[in-house]
């Protein structure tokens, strides 16, 4: 048994979530522009076995490479830190928003921006309003 | 009674409802134990818990790399059966209609594979015909047991 908060606060919990993260970015502008993992290597200067790291989720990358990366995607990485207690408050009332349980103005109430609302997962998106910041989010 | 009973995975649930369970035959869960033995052992509780991390994913419905998760339907079946594995560990589950994703079997031992699927697939194919035209709501514990 391991409870959500528990799961929240372990740090493999977000590695692998920033991993995840990595491999949205890369897979989908791979799938955007119909490449081959060998095409997508080219393109970017990097080698095969660099991108394949990256798409088998498997690279535990330096923030210097990470942020080469994403910008070479025409990204920009943004790292935000929250409290994990914020953190739930805020999955939380997401989902109220997303079963139409409370209302877009009390969504505004608690800081959270309108395209903020529309996202399916609040840990990768960078315009949630707060003052901590701590997450990670490739941003286009 | 079914022996069968589903039993909600609250640590990757966001949302109102769960979409991922792990089964429960005759007031045991195999998927459970194995979770708590799993994060009791140092040298595999990152690796349990990287996995819950993939879980949620599906969970949402986001894309997740072919080394973390694949599709290992036979050929012919309609009823989808997935594996999720980090390193040694490995999650089978089956798609429920209606439900969700079923987590019938975990493992962490390598040399085990084929016979683990066949388990998995022989179990799956028993909880198929026990739930039949039954709404699989029916199965979910109504206790408060909770992974």
């Amino acid at each position: 048994m391991i409870t959500r908060e528990q799961l929240l606060r372990e740090p493999a919990y977000w590695t692998e979530d920033l991993k995840l993260s990595l491999f949205e970015m890369l897979e989908t502008y791979r799938q955007q522009n119909q490449l081959s993992r060998k095409e997508l290597a080219d393109k970017l200067g990097y080698s095969k076995g660099y991108i394949s790291q990256i798409l088998n989720g498997n690279f535990d990358h330096r923030l210097s490479k990470l942020v080469e990366l994403a910008t070479k995607l025409g990204m920009v990485p943004v790292l935000k830190f929250e409290t994990v207690e914020r953190y739930m408050e805020i999955e939380q009332t997401q989902v109220l928003q997303r079963t139409n349980v409370i209302s877009t103005s009390t969504m505004l109430n608690v800081n959270l921006v309108k395209d903020y609302q529309v996202q399916s997962n609040p840990v990768y998106h960078s315009s949630m309003e707060s003052d901590n910041v701590r997450y990670l989010r490739i941003a286009a | 009674m079914s022996k069968f009973a589903f039993i909600p995975l609250e640590s990757t649930r966001i949302g109102s409802r769960p979409s991922v369970y792990a089964l429960e035959i005759g007031g045991t869960c195999q998927f459970a134990d194995f979770l708590g033995i799993k994060l009791s052992e140092p040298q595999y509780r990152d690796e349990m818990i990287s996995i819950l991390r993939v879980i949620e994913q599906f969970s949402n419905m986001k894309m997740i790399p072919k080394t973390r998760f694949r599709d290992i339907t036979p050929k012919g079946n309609s009823i989808k059966e997935y594996e999720f594995k980090k390193q040694a560990i490995r999650i089978y589950a089956a798609k429920i209609s209606n439900l969700g994703a079923l987590i019938i079997f975990a493992s962490s031992d390598k040399d085990s594979q084929a016979r683990d699927i066949k388990n998995f697939q022989r179990t799956k194919s028993q909880l198929i015909a026990e739930i039949g035209n039954k709404n699989p709501h029916t199965f979910i514990t109504n206790t408060n047991i909770k992974i």
